[in-house]
């Protein structure tokens, strides 16, 4: 049983600096988690201190029922992928894949056997005898790669493994640990600020900012859902609009700023708000495809068209607010013209402008 | 090619030889002049002060390799080099490890560290003299307090006793080069070749064999062949210490330049040993090159 079980986990740095705090968090066996969040989050301190390069200020790591915190990173059976990859620059790729299994004392010829195999499946045969700065940054990732298996770990840790490479080689490397971890169906801990890989790959995402973890969700749920504004900020690109508005009506409408004509919720919407205080400021989010160009009774003047070819990007003033929406590319928008707008009530998302926490949970 | 392009690369090649010049005038006179030089005084038999003589072709050298003594000091330039170097690079290595850690105060002790470097050697000689003593040295003293020898011994004067201390005062004099070349070359090896290793299963030792010292490899190569050449030709530190002392105890090939060239008087032969130093040096460092610099290039 691999499971991950971060309880209570806290990390203090001696400047003064909380990079983690309270962070608790089952992760399943076999399960593909993505710690995703901006730079300075604490992801890859928290996955630092699964891998025993960092140790924890409080609380407690547990792999299945085993207590882990006090054994060194290599007595861990976990393996990590940097971002750097950390190849070792004076061993050819063989002895890099096997250096694991030497320092586990396994026998040369096992070694051998092992490498020979991982390098068919890596597809780095041709590569054995290289030195890794000889080696591509896709080449050099793959290497990295058959060091972590070549051990076969109970958990995978990997530290952004797929920044330093280029956008194409960045989707194939996606699709090919995607298809990896469908193979050995190990439990991998992925750290990316990345949301189109964490979306892309993870089982579940783990949301962090401020060192705080914000939601834990199948990307579905992080999308759909966000339990914060900050949450629904920062995933999905171009990122959702925030408006003010006010709840209206029996709490079934919702009224924003600049548009005269209070939005309707559907009724398991509008149930859901009901406890809350009528006339109650709040702040709607919507996602840029759930603010339609071209139809309804709000309007809008269009501040700038960005094509894409497949779709648009929309720029817009609503009543003085500027949202982005996207639209298909056969419109025709023109800067500086007035536009119809309509929004669909029913992915609409309500913040407290407060807390910034998610209205109708 | 056009006339004007033809132009143009002739006035290139021209400002090309002008910004050379300088340069090629400076190894000129610097250095091919005095080697010439050299070789052509090894050739003649040469009054030092009066610098009158006649041209003996090789006899300075048929002479010189039938004499005792030049195999003597060839023996303990050796001696001297092999170990003083051997020993500053443990030194070295060790000194530059730990000033690599973090501990409070480290900063000082870097700068601490390089202090025998940068003491005048006269200065630094000085007082190791008095230091090595045997009648008033803190070293005697310290040992006979101890109970580690029952009598003084005569450091300088004896042998292999003065072989040993002039090893030991190189070694504390020069380390301090070798700190702060492998210093530097600690500081740009990545933190996560380390974490790597450690997530691997490498122990500390496991860690120094298998990433510090093949990183250090580069550095160490240089550090080796720089040092071997300084300590082969080193003069200062030994000839004030003992001045070649006990007889021929500890005079390595410079100290027999010296002597032959100037209380002897002549130039010439001293300028022989020269020539064979020279020879032995070029000799040990194209088999340095070809041993390293093909490792080098397979990597």
């Amino acid at each position: 049983m691999a499971t991950v079980t971060l309880d209570h986990l806290r990390k203090d740095f001696p400047d003064g600096t909380v990079a983690v705090e309270d962070f608790s968090l089952l992760i399943e066996d076999g399960e593909f988690l993505t710690l995703l969040g901006p730079s300075g989050c604490g992801k890859t301190t928290t996955l630092r201190m699964i891998a025993g390069l960092e140790t924890p200020t409080g609380g407690a790591i547990r792999f299945g029922d085993r207590r882990v915190d006090d054994l060194a990173p290599g007595q861990r059976n976990i393996a990590m992928v940097f971002q750097s990859y950390a190849l070792y620059p004076h061993m050819t790729v063989r002895q890099n894949l096997e250096y694991p299994l030497k320092k586990h004392g396994v026998p040369r010829e096992e070694r051998r056997r092992r490498a020979d195999e991982l390098a068919l499946m890596l597809q780095i045969g041709p590569l054995l005898d290289r030195r890794p700065k000889q080696l591509s940054g896709g080449q050099q990732q793959r290497v990295a790669l058959g060091r972590a298996l070549i051990r076969d770990p109970e958990v995978f840790l990997l530290d952004e493994p797929l920044s330093n490479l280029d956008a194409t080689l960045r989707a194939q490397l996606r699709a090919e640990l995607i298809q990896l971890h469908q193979r050995i169906g190990k439990t991998m801990v992925y750290v990316t600020h990345d949301q189109f890989e964490a979306m892309t790959m993870s089982t579940r995402i783990a949301v962090l900012h401020q060192g705080r973890l914000q939601q834990v969700g199948t990307p579905d749920e992080v999308y759909r859902r966000p339990a914060n504004r900050f949450v629904a900020s920062f995933v999905g690109t171009p990122a959702m609009n925030f408006l003010t508005g006010e709840i209206a009506g029996e709490g079934d409408r919702i009224a924003i700023a600049g548009v005269t004509t209070p939005v309707s919720l559907p009724p398991e919407r509008a149930a859901a708000l009901r406890e809350l205080s009528p006339a109650r400021d709040v702040i709607v989010g919507l996602r840029p495809e759930d603010i339609l160009v071209g139809t309804g009774e709000a309007s809008a003047t269009i501040k700038l068209v960005e094509p894409l070819g497949h779709e648009a990007l929309v720029y817009l003033d609503i009543g003085g607010q500027s949202v982005i929406s996207r639209a298909s590319s056969e419109m025709s928008l023109r800067a500086k013209e007035s536009t119809a707008i309509d929004f669909r009530a029913a992915r609409l998302h309500l913040f407290d402008p407060a807390s910034g926490r998610r209205l109708d949970c | 090619m056009e006339p004007s392009n033809r132009k143009r690369e002739s006035r290139e090649r021209w400002l090309g030889l002008a910004l050379i010049s300088p340069t090629m005038v400076l190894f000129l006179t610097l250095v091919a002049y005095p080697l010439a030089a050299s070789i052509g005084f090894s050739l003649f038999s040469i009054n030092t002060l009066t610098l009158q003589g006649r041209f003996v072709g090789f006899d300075n050298y048929t002479r010189l390799f039938g004499q005792a003594a030049f195999w003597t000091s060839f023996q303990n330039t050796l001696i001297w080099t092999v170990s003083a170097v051997s020993l500053q690079l443990l030194c070295g290595i060790g000194f530059a490890l730990l000033l690599h850690r973090s501990f409070p105060g480290r900063s000082l002790a870097r700068g601490l560290v390089l202090f025998p470097y940068l003491l005048p050697t006269a200065v630094a000689i000085l007082v190791w003299q008095w230091m090595f003593n045997d009648l008033y040295g803190i070293i005697n003293y310290g040992l006979l307090s101890a109970g580690l020898v029952s009598k003084p011994i005569a450091w300088l004067s004896h042998m292999p006793d003065a072989m040993v201390s002039i090893v030991l005062v190189g070694t504390w004099k020069l380390f301090p080069f070798v700190v702060i070349a492998v210093l530097a070359r600690l500081q740009t090896i990545p933190e996560q070749l380390y974490e790597a290793a450690r997530l691997d299963g490498a122990g500390v030792w496991a860690r120094f064999w298998d990433i510090t010292l093949p990183q250090l490899r580069g550095v160490l190569v240089i550090v080796v062949l720089l040092r071997s050449i300084w300590d082969f030709k080193e003069f200062d530190l030994i000839y004030l210490m003992t001045g070649g002392g006990p007889a021929i105890g500890t005079q390595t090939l410079p100290l027999m330049v010296y002597k032959e060239a100037f209380p002897l008087l002549n130039l010439g032969r001293g300028a022989a040993v020269a020539v064979a130093m020279l020879v032995f040096m070029l000799a040990f460092f194209l088999l340095y090159f070809r041993t390293y610099g093909k490792e080098e290039e397979e990597r």
